[in-house]
């Protein structure tokens, strides 16, 4: 079997496993981590969000839809890609190859920092209580950027004082399976652009 | 080329057909566009009406050990989720009669609505003397407080850094 061929066929075995086994690939966690007050675990396949251990929040129903959609064309991805790495002896077998691997993890990482990155601190803009009350709530929501979000208790309660408070932002596991497919899968494509380019003339 | 050009065309329906049919459904299904774009909060209403200063002190008591303290605090919980503290500890100040001590939380404690308990709570005074602490209590001034402390809310867990300049909570 061609190289490409190999790492497509483990790309999209990964990914597959990734898309099947569901979870979130990004965690906000607010307080202990084995018992949070907060919790918001995001995917593309879905969103939790729960508050002091009840889920705080349902899906509407475009929500729901847009979420089963990414997890089938996930699936329906990665089958064609191990689909496509199986079957060598067919020359079709190639156009069943695909980047989704890559692109949508990428595409979640790069959504997950203008969330925290663009879309809070704009949002921070026009709702000026919310600076106030949360004013490194930013810091807090990039990855792995800060462990304490400051809450200012005079607009809320009127105290004169600040109370900070222990929260988690961070890609999971899934998230970091998901990267790796999609490296071996861009790497694959690489590898295969190489392997059938054609040899360039000797005179 | 022509199982190519079948394949690339099934992949195409295939995928839009992934888009649309959940899209279509859930729209169906749903009684308006409202209903089908917002999502809904399912926050019981007892956590909308939390009250982070729903803790009230009710009673002070203490016994004298050198220059260590050890407070019997009487709390009761006035909001409607439970709420105690695992751990606590940190300094206490009163600028204005020159109080300072440190504290430490004895044992945690966990408070259902509406529930009252004795909280013990050791208070070692660095600065003040003991006549300047019962002013302090018989004239409920407010105080200033920084430290550490894991707050218990229902069955979840916070730990928080707090530095509270004037606080009144009597």
């Amino acid at each position: 079997m061609e190289k490409f061929r190999i790492l497509y066929l483990i790309s999209g075995a990964l990914f597959l496993i990734t898309s099947l086994m569901g979870g979130a690939w990004w965690e906000l966690i607010g307080g202990e981590s084995s018992k949070p007050v907060l919790y918001v675990g995001f995917s593309p396949f879905d969103l939790k969000v729960e508050l002091l251990g009840s889920r705080a929040v349902d899906l509407s129903p475009l929500m729901t839809a847009l979420f089963i959609s990414e997890r089938l064309l996930a699936i329906l991805g990665s089958t064609t890609i191990i689909v496509g790495s199986l079957l060598q002896s067919k020359t079709w077998s190639l156009r069943l190859f695909n980047l989704r691997p890559f692109t949508m993890p990428i595409g979640f990482g790069v959504t997950i920092l203008i969330g925290a990155i663009v879309i809070i601190p704009s949002l921070m803009r026009l709702i000026p209580f919310m600076d106030q009350v949360l004013p490194d709530l930013r810091e807090a929501l990039v990855p792995y950027a800060r462990r304490y979000l400051t809450i200012n208790l005079y607009p809320i309660m009127h105290i004169e004082g600040s109370v900070k408070v222990k929260v988690t932002s961070q890609f999971t596991i899934q998230f970091w399976i998901a990267s790796l497919s999609g490296l071996l899968c861009l790497v694959g494509a690489i590898f295969h652009k190489r392997e059938t380019r054609p040899e360039s003339p000797l005179h | 080329m022509n199982i190519e050009k079948t394949l690339i065309w099934s992949l195409r329906i295939v995928t839009t057909i992934i888009i649309l049919v959940p899209l279509i459904y859930y729209y169906l299904a749903s009684g308006s566009l409202l209903d089908f774009v917002m999502p809904s909060l399912t926050i019981p209403p007892s956590l909308l009406s939390f009250n982070p200063s729903s803790l009230r002190i009710t009673a002070v008591d203490y016994e004298v050990n050198g220059e260590t303290y050890l407070l019997s605090i009487g709390i009761y919980n006035a909001g409607d989720i439970g709420i105690g503290l695992k751990e606590a500890s940190g300094t206490i100040s009163v600028p204005s009669l020159n109080i300072r001590g440190r504290f430490i939380l004895q044992s945690s404690f966990f408070l259902k609505p509406k529930e009252e308990r004795k909280v013990n709570i050791e208070f070692l005074l660095e600065s003040g003397t003991r006549k300047d602490l019962k002013i302090l209590v018989s004239q409920r001034l407010p105080i200033e407080i920084s430290g550490e402390a894991v707050l218990i809310l229902n069955s979840t867990e916070l730990p928080l850094n707090v530095s509270i300049k004037s606080w009144n909570p009597w």
